[in-house]
């Protein structure tokens, strides 16, 4: 009760409003048409202008090489390389990697899209919700691991093919960065509150 | 057996509403509870009873919580 004896509605700012839903929606759309765009007509676009194929190409450095004052070098360079008249395979597996986050990105966000329509119709305490959540969490968990394997065969392929100095054996580098992990390992605990939700409301819905 | 297991609660609404002449539709006027959550109930669909519900039944009813309630043999 405010001085002017009326009932002052408190608002919780953290709670979705209709406007809230809009633009996580949009922000959903654009994410999954940036996908789209880059992740496929970027490479598709390339190979239809027959661009050169950007390659990542790690070599031994010969010789010296200018540096800032102070600063040693490990022997090793990467550089990008514009390969010429590149092949419909090696043009498909160095977009492998861009394409699976394209996909990545477009799962998760359709995923999101289900679990916000659900939450917006007061439905969100359901298993396949739960489904949703723990796809997400895996997808962001270790969604990571077969991007990086795609780039190394990418990569590898384009070593060993010939066409530029190999540098020996086939090789892949994997990298863990603990802040997907965690993302991934919280959203999987979002996903086992939802669990317990669904059975509260098992519990509810037959109570008189 | 497991609690998620099926209940075999019985409920006799039926019978206590019978012998005292009275309709459903009066029980959720005295009692205060919704005709579809009491025909749930009578139904044997409900999965719980608040004590709030039960207490209100029982003494419109007057009766005891067994003469409304029963567990059926397995």
């Amino acid at each position: 009760m405010d001085a002017n004896g009326t009932d002052r509605i408190k608002r919780d700012w953290l709670a979705f409003d209709r406007l809230d839903y809009v633009v996580v929606k949009i922000v959903l759309g654009i994410a999954v048409v940036g996908s789209v765009l880059f992740g496929l007509g970027g490479p598709v676009l390339a190979a239809a202008k027959d661009a050169p194929l950007p390659v990542s190409y790690t070599t031994m450095i010969a010789s010296g090489i200018e540096l800032p004052r102070g600063a040693t070098h490990d022997g090793n360079a990467t550089v990008e390389l514009m390969l010429k008249d590149a092949t419909l395979g090696e043009r498909l597996t160095q977009a492998l990697p861009e394409l699976l986050i394209a996909a990545m990105t477009i799962a998760v966000a359709w995923l999101l899209y289900r679990l916000l329509r659900d939450t917006q119709a007061g439905e969100p305490f359901t298993r396949r919700n739960v489904w949703r959540i723990n796809t997400t969490a895996l997808i962001v968990g270790i969604g990571g691991m077969p991007v990086q394997f795609a780039q190394g065969v990418a990569d590898n392929m384009i070593q060993t093919s010939g066409r530029i100095p190999n540098q020996g054996d086939p090789s892949f580098v994997f990298t863990f960065g603990p802040l997907p992990l965690i993302a991934g390992i919280v959203i999987a605990l979002i996903g086992e509150a939802f669990r317990r939700g669904v059975q509260l409301r098992g519990d509810v819905e037959g109570l008189v | 057996m497991p609690v998620e297991g099926p209940h075999r609660v019985v409920c006799h609404l039926d019978d206590l509403l019978e012998a005292r002449g009275m309709t459903l539709t009066a029980l959720a006027d005295a009692v205060g509870v919704s005709l579809v959550n009491l025909s749930i109930m009578k139904n044997n669909r409900a999965k719980a009873i608040r004590y709030s519900t039960l207490t209100a039944i029982c003494h419109v009813l007057g009766c005891q919580p067994g003469e409304l309630l029963s567990v059926e043999r397995a």
